[in-house]
Formats: C-alpha cells, structure tokens, sequence
C-alpha cells in the first residue's frame, strides 16, 4: 500500500518536502494574505502570467462565497441559525426566506385545510416539517389536493429554513397560520410555535413526556392552544392546525407513523388540555 | 488489494495556482467531478490540468484525501470515519477549513465538500454572530434599528 502511495506521489514528494520545509512562512503568509500576491509574483517570471489571472485565487481575506456559506448554513441547529440571521442581510435573507427543502406528504384528508406531513428523523438533518398553511376557501376540495392550489411551506426546524412550494395562492387568514412542531432537538423534546406569516418562531417553555402535542384552537378562550396527546409510540411530531374559522369543533389530527400519514378526525371541541388528553384516547389507526 | 501499478494506472499531472505539480493516478484524480469532465474533455492529455483556484498547499490535502478515500473500497467504514476526522483535525483553525472548503466546492468533490461543511458548521455552532462576521469578513449591514428588530424576533436564541 505504502509502495504505491509513493509511486503516485513520486514528482510530488519534492514539492511536499519543500512544502513542509516552508511550513512556517506558508502558516505566516496564511495569516497576512495581502502579502501573498507580490511573494508569490516574485518566484518566477512564469508565474507571473498565471497570478495575475487568478487573482480570485488569491484573496486577501477570508472569504466564503455566498453559496459555499448557505452549504455550511444548512448544517446548522435550529438555535444557531436563528442567531446568525442578525449577521448580515444577505444572511438574514437566506435564513429567513421561504425556500423548497423537501415534501414528503401523500395521502388525503377531507374537512380540513391545512396539511402537515413530517419527516421524522433523528439525524437532524433530514428532518423537515411540511406545512400547508393556507385557506382556499372550498373546504371540500381540500386535503392535499389543496397541495395544488393552496401555498405549502415545508419548514426545517433544524436549520430554520422555509421554503415555499411554487404554486398559486389563495386568500391568507393571519389567524391561520400558526404552526406548532415538536422537535428533537439534541435528544430533548421542544416546541416551537412558528407564524409562516412573519417568520417569527417561537420556543415554548413547555416541556412533555407526551408522545405527540397538539397545537390547537380552543373556542373557549378564542386562542390556540398546545395539547398533550398520547398517541401512537412511533408517533415522533404532530401539528395540529385548526383556522379560526372552524369553531364548529372539527379537528383534524395528522400524525406521521412510519412514513405515512394518518388523519384523524373527531368532533369534539378541545377547549382545555385535560379535555384534549381525553379525547385523544379515542384516536384509532 | 489494489494494485496499482505505474503501467497499468493512467496518471495525471495537476498544476496548483502557485506552480506546484502534483502526479496522481487517475482513479484519485477523477474523485473531483470537476477534474474528471476535464479529463473527459481531454484536457489531461496536453499536460497538466491547472487548477487556477487551489494553492499548492490546500491541493496537496485535497489529494491526501482522495487517495484515501479511492483506496478504501474494502476498508471499514469506521476507519474511513476516524481517519476523516484526524483529516480535519489537522487542519484545525477556520481560515485552513474555509481554504479546503473554497477548494472542494471548485473541484466539486461532494465528500470533501460535505466533511468540511459540517466540521465549519460545528465550529460555529455556539458562537455570536459577531464571531461569525469577524471569522469570514462579513460585514454587518444592519441600521442599529433593524438589528434590534431582528434580534428581539429570535431573541430565545441568544439565551
């Protein structure tokens, strides 16, 4: 192995001794790039030609490229991200801008206007929530059919990042578009609370041994709610969405069980979260 | 066992930015999608390939890793791994990281891309965002206001 390591090494071992010989001023000129350019064009008049027109080899400082950065971004946990939106603007744009990560949703649902399909995974990495999030109007055609005409935004709680599936829109409601997800975040459940409409995302305090919680909208109290549900074991996230405009107690439950979703309907109203405990019993597959 | 021979492997001459001639077997070689469409092209058969974007040092790096990871077909994975990880370590400040970054994006080797995404990515994981504008120059292009504004919005994740 190590024979033919250095065959295919033979004309390079001189440059690497010499590389290695150089070992400090190459570490010093690292650190004052701006020297670089006139030590380099001092070696030999050959190389003049070939300095010159790579300039952007050379840069006089650390620099990442804007795509090579959105690569390192992506990688992220979900808190970083969130903090280095305030790095620059063009950071900012990019963390914060809806953008296409992944839609693994397939199935159906009646009743109900918003869809969720989650990906579920531990590698923080492939986890991505998928999030339809706007009101077409025609309740009848919708389900992920409404895939079609409403707006999805498929969201990774992991690095922040929403992207916005390019189809047609239909009239937004700002009441609708809470989106509640639980994540694993570093093997401890959190929530977060995030508005597609603003941006803004929010991590709840709450803290549950629950299987799945359940974001909803309580009639009572006229506000949204997150409920405990213990549901299924391999029950990882669940999103509850419920618009403003369904106060007539339908609720759609989604949860994502082995890849699949599964919608689950009852006609109870979840008013408080013991209620919602209750209710969530009745939940068959 | 992989033999490879002086005979039987094609080699290739790479030209770093700075002059420096590496000779490397072609499998090596062609582990960069960018040198590959070259050779492709032909373009190795006319002497070296110049890499006008990648220094001498940061090549010579480069191809450690993909002699390492063209002769590892029948080796543990796990080995693959700790070697990846001692490849980086060595290459222990940001500014050596961001250089092997700049270099496998041009040179378009998705592993290399990937490893060093990710050690960059852990590396600032806990910083500021100050840390971060002072790591890669960027400037900060926020009003006073507008940086309050977006810093109440995420302010959960400065706690």
């Amino acid at each position: 192995m190590a024979d033919s390591g250095n065959m295919s090494w033979s004309r390079s071992s001189e440059n690497q001794k010499r590389d290695e010989g150089s070992d400090d001023t190459a570490m010093e000129m690292k650190h004052h790039k701006n020297n670089m350019l006139p030590v380099d064009q001092a070696k030999t008049t050959n190389m003049e030609r070939l300095v010159t027109s790579t300039n952007i080899a050379v840069p006089n400082r650390c620099y990442l490229p804007p795509d090579t950065v959105e690569e390192i971004l992506e990688l992220l946990p979900f808190k970083s991200n969130e903090r280095f939106r305030s790095v620059s603007k063009s950071l900012f744009t990019f963390l914060a801008t809806p953008k296409l990560l992944y839609c693994p949703c397939e199935g159906r649902t009646e009743f109900f206007q918003a869809n969720y399909g989650i990906k579920s995974s531990d590698d923080q990495r492939h986890f991505t929530a998928v999030v339809l999030s706007e009101y077409s109007g025609d309740v009848r055609n919708l389900g992920l059919a409404t895939m079609a005409s409403g707006e999805t935004i498929v969201w990774n709680p992991f690095t922040g990042i929403c992207r916005k599936l390019p189809l047609r829109n239909h009239c937004t409601s700002a009441g609708t578009v809470s989106v509640c997800l639980q994540v694993s975040h570093h093997g401890k459940w959190e929530i977060f609370v995030w508005n597609p409409l603003t941006s803004v995302c929010r991590k709840l305090p709450h803290k549950s041994s629950a299987y799945a919680n359940v974001f909803g909208y309580a009639s009572a109290s006229d506000d949204y709610k997150v409920f405990a549900a213990t549901g299924s074991g391999s029950c990882r996230i669940c999103v509850h969405f419920i618009p403003q405009s369904f106060k007539d107690g339908r609720y759609v439950m989604l949860q994502f069980v082995h890849e699949e979703i599964h919608v689950l309907k009852w006609n109870n109203t979840l008013d408080e979260s013991d209620e919602a405990e209750k209710y969530s019993r009745k939940i068959e597959f | 066992m992989s033999i490879t021979t002086e005979n039987n492997e094609k080699m290739i001459t790479l030209m770093s930015s700075d002059g420096e001639e590496f000779v490397v077997e072609e499998a090596v070689a062609a582990q960069s999608q960018t040198i590959k469409h070259l050779i492709e092209d032909g373009c190795s058969t006319e002497g070296s390939i110049p890499l006008p974007n990648v220094t001498g040092r940061v090549l010579s790096e480069v191809i450690q890793y993909c002699k390492k990871h063209s002769s590892s077909d029948d080796k543990e994975e796990k080995e693959l791994e700790a070697w990846d990880a001692e490849f980086v370590k060595a290459a222990d400040d940001h500014v050596a990281l961001t250089d092997l970054m700049m270099a496998a994006n041009f040179l378009d080797i998705k592993g290399l891309l990937d490893l060093v995404a990710q050690t960059l990515a852990n590396m600032i994981t806990g910083k500021s965002p100050e840390e971060v504008r002072r790591m890669w120059n960027i400037k900060n292009d926020f009003t006073p206001e507008e940086a309050e504004k977006v810093r109440k919005e995420n302010q959960w994740a400065f706690e």
